[in-house]
């Protein structure tokens, strides 16, 4: 076994101008367009500095190119989505579904998608309130989550071209998302709404309602799955008349075979960073690699070869025996893992890895069954935690906990999201109770320039004591 | 865009300056023209400070910019103390006085001995911690919001503050080889330099003015100046930065070759922008060019009229344009004629040459990005334009001569 370090921001620039111009060169984006000299995205953190990255000098980095190539495309996607609209492509928002949509809008010829969902990353990644002061300004505060940061982004038209739709999930959805949606229309945004169906838990009292149970899924009332295709298909039906292109189902069915090799390619990723005995790709990285799951970060063409590079690296460092950390390092599930890439950064170099997560995207990370393409994204939606309750999400975390084998869970609520509030103690409950494992819990600071703040540093330096603690506990006994 | 039922207008939030730049990179269209003159020294006097103790002060050079972009609200800091910051790394000797910035006073180089002394100085040589310090403080602070242009001598300039001007133009003519040399450890010392500068956030401006046309011939320029221009250039997109190039004093002789060196951005001085947009302004982004002597000389109406035409003229570019002044603002500049400017280029050329809402002062029409009316291009640059966003209006001096937020 042998350990990897990772670099700074400032190594990284070095190492990149050894790299083959020519490599570097030719890596793009949208190569169905042909390349272009805009769409070379592959470029150290360092060349974001200037255009107002401020978080990543305080980052370190996978050494390795295959990974980095990961973060610059993420990094670029504001810029990718212009592009997009300049070289004629359309343009499509996606709100609240997690995944669920994306697959069957890339079925559209010349369309593109994002999730300014993700725009909560800005404010860390920036170290700046500006979107979230415009929020403000517009009636969403402190009492919102940060993915009022979209709403600044909608407002001033700066981080991505005005889209040529928006479709918004809204019933059992995100509230804060579905506020943000409300505000994007105010300001003049074309919104097309899906009202998405509650997956409710058995009880006594619903005399009325069949349920159905799913081997390794939470039960559900008979007819969900058939009415969410339903709901979908009416969407796809709209958005082509939207967007003006009609679409066949080879297409629909081509798309959506896509993001199943994604997904399975994502998994395995996964699957590798849960089992290795060295951790073979940073926590910062493994999150890119599971955001990818959802829109493939507007280009899936493109993110399948990011992604097939990072599963070939995962897989040499595995066979290798190299990675990461030390063998002894704490194993932790993150539940609502932060966009903050400084705080996974912390957690590592305080002596653990991460082992499992669990949060809103979980359902695009399901498998995508053979079959109805639309029936296979609409059952794979239905694992999803949003839209169920918090006893059925309680239950998805202790199984992932188990499969991981975790020994701590991490759970860090973002101010002012309703579901963390909420959700934290009957989580921490099920956890300590049926998985047996200690549970650390902690509003994510507020973002900042600087280093995390030094009480969230001594809570997770004394909850990593305290799992060590209980390891020689448990040996002894 | 308006609201259906109401009929009132929505409005859109105002850009920030870095976000107004990022979108000037890709080709899109801000909400108004970007404007950055060249306050680099004099925004040492903005801030009640003296330029001597400024450029060998990190923190009091980086105190001046705050102040005076709060002062003026232009779109950037601009960072800049002399063009002999290397060269006086290297050994050169600077005469420094608290009110003027540093005169070159005994260039390093005298003989081929002296030449081979040279060596790539470190980064806490001379005052370039003055600068890296100044980045730093500048990009903690508003970096989200704000850019930060750091200047860099080119190397033919820093080679002229090696071995000092005149002889240095005499080497390329009597020995090439000598001027060659001179140059290469020019180029190497800016490497270090310009890397660490990203490092901390800034964005690179090349600054050349010693090879103007002003100084050295069309020919010396391909000669001896383009190439180095060129690789530092070259190596800064690797990276895959937009570099600046400012070039003051007459260019007019020179674009197709100011244009050659690669820069993304150039920021030109004695040529008319109708002209700069004719020869080069499909491949490069112009940034200028209001003469510093208008606003150190003329009065409020005299600066607006010369401000209003050339935004007029400099947003017709089609690779994008960045409203700023020729060269550095002298120092003692008055605050006022700076807000005249400034006030100028926020409230667009229209407003200040009093022509009704709707004239189309020649340009092409398109669609306001604020409320989508067809109108013409000029306007879309501007608040006010004939749709009267509310709420968006330009910064008007008020009482106490700062800008009305």
């Amino acid at each position: 076994m042998s350990a990897l370090e990772r670099i700074d921001i400032g190594t990284w620039q070095r190492r990149f101008l050894d790299l083959d111009p020519d490599e570097v060169a030719g890596v793009h984006y949208f190569r169905h367009l042909g390349p272009r000299a805009f769409s070379r995205y592959f470029k150290p953190p360092s060349s974001f500095l200037g255009y107002g990255f401020r978080r990543l000098r305080r980052l370190h980095y996978d050494p390795d190119p295959r990974a980095l190539r990961l973060f610059s495309f993420m990094l670029e996607e504001g810029e990718r989505l212009f592009r997009a609209r300049q070289s004629g492509m359309r343009v499509v928002g996606l709100m609240g579904d997690y995944g669920a949509v994306a697959p069957l809008l890339f079925a559209f010829p010349d369309v593109t998608a994002f999730y300014p969902d993700f725009c909560y990353w800005t404010p860390f990644l920036t170290e700046s309130e500006v979107l979230l002061e415009r929020a403000e300004r517009r009636g969403l505060g402190a009492d919102t989550c940060y993915v009022r940061a979209a709403v600044g982004a909608f407002t001033s038209q700066a981080y991505w071209p005005e889209p040529d739709l928006v479709a918004a999930s809204t019933g059992a959805s995100c509230d804060d998302l579905a506020a943000v949606a409300q505000v994007a229309f105010d300001a003049g945004t074309k919104m097309m709404f899906l009202e998405i169906p509650q997956r409710k838990d058995p009880a006594p009292w619903l005399t009325a309602t069949r349920f159905i149970s799913v081997a390794g899924q939470a039960p559900r009332q008979a007819g969900l799955l058939e009415r969410l295709c339903e709901i979908y298909r009416d969407f796809f039906d709209r958005a082509g008349t939207a967007l003006g292109t009609p679409v066949t189902e080879d297409r629909v069915a081509g798309s959506v075979a896509r993001f199943r090799e994604l997904r399975a390619v994502i998994a395995e990723i996964r699957t590798l960073v849960a089992t290795a005995p060295l951790c073979p790709l940073p926590a910062t990285e493994e999150l890119l690699v599971q955001f990818a799951s959802t829109h493939a970060y507007g280009d899936p063409a493109e993110c399948r070869r990011i992604l097939d590079g990072v599963l070939e690296l995962v897989r040499e460092r595995s066979e290798r025996g190299v990675g990461f950390g030390r063998e002894d390092d704490v194993r932790l599930y993150w539940v609502n893992p932060p966009p903050d890439p400084l705080l996974h950064v912390h957690v590592e170099r305080t002596g653990a890895r991460v082992v499992g997560t669990e949060y809103l995207i979980a359902s695009a990370l399901t498998p995508l069954s053979e079959g109805d393409p639309v029936k296979s994204i609409a059952r794979a939606f239905l694992t999803g935690s949003l839209l169920g309750s918090s006893a059925a999400r309680s239950e998805t975390i202790v199984a992932g906990i188990r499969e991981t084998k975790a020994e701590g869970v991490v759970i860090s609520n973002l101010f002012g999201s309703s579901h963390c509030g909420a959700e934290t103690p009957v989580i921490r409950r099920a956890v300590e109770e049926k998985a047996g494992v200690p549970v650390l819990s902690f509003d994510v600071p507020k973002p900042a320039p600087g280093e995390i703040s030094s009480q969230v540093q001594n809570r997770l330096a004394a909850f990593l004591e305290a799992i060590r603690a209980r390891r020689g506990r448990c040996a002894t006994s | 865009m308006r609201d259906e039922l109401t009929g009132n207008r929505i409005i859109r939030d105002e850009m920030t300056p870095l976000e107004r730049f990022s979108l000037l990179l890709i080709d899109e269209q801000p909400d108004r023209v970007l404007t950055v003159p060249l306050v680099t020294a004099h925004a040492a006097t903005a801030a009640g400070l003296r330029p001597g103790d400024c450029v060998r002060d990190g923190a009091l050079m980086a105190r001046a910019q705050i102040e005076a972009q709060e002062l003026y609200g232009h779109d950037a800091y601009t960072l800049f103390s002399d063009v002999g910051i290397l060269a006086e790394a290297m050994g050169s000797t600077y005469h420094h006085a608290p009110d003027a910035i540093p005169i070159l006073d005994r260039p390093v180089v005298r003989d081929l001995a002296d030449l081979a002394r040279l060596r790539v100085p470190e980064l806490s040589a001379g005052r370039l911690p003055v600068y890296l310090e100044a980045t730093e403080i500048l990009h903690r602070s508003r970096g989200d919001r704000i850019p930060v242009f750091c200047f860099v001598p080119a190397p033919f300039t820093t080679a002229a503050a090696l071995r000092g001007v005149e002889d240095f133009l005499v080497d390329t003519i009597t020995d090439p080889d000598l001027a060659d040399q001179l140059l290469l450890a020019a180029e190497r010392a800016a490497v270090p330099l310009l890397d660490e500068l990203v490092l901390r956030g800034a964005l690179p401006v090349l600054v050349d003015p010693l090879a103007s046309a002003s100084v050295a011939s069309p020919a010396t320029y391909r000669r001896y100046a383009l190439p180095g221009t060129k690789r530092l250039i070259d190596r800064l997109h690797r990276l895959d930065l937009d570099v600046t190039l400012h070039v003051c004093g007459e260019v007019a002789p020179i674009l197709e070759d100011l244009a050659a060196t690669g820069a993304d951005l150039l920021s030109f001085d004695q040529v008319p922008i109708a002209a700069a947009r004719e020869s080069i302004g499909d491949r490069v982004r112009l940034v200028g060019n209001v003469s510093p002597q208008i606003l150190l000389r003329g009065d409020r109406e005299e600066i607006r009229a010369v401000t209003a035409a050339a935004v007029r003229e400099g947003t017709r570019n089609p690779k994008g344009f960045v409203l700023s002044t020729g060269c550095e603002l002298p120092i003692r500049t008055a605050k006022e004629s700076v807000l005249a400017f400034m006030e100028a280029a926020q409230r667009g050329p229209a407003a200040m040459e009093g022509r009704p809402p709707g004239d189309r002062a020649g340009s092409p029409a398109a669609s306001c990005r604020i409320c989508e009316r067809r109108e013409d291009s000029e306007r879309q640059y501007y608040r006010e334009c004939p749709h009267d966003h509310p709420g968006s209006g330009p910064r008007i001096p008020n009482d106490e001569g700062r800008p009305a937020q």
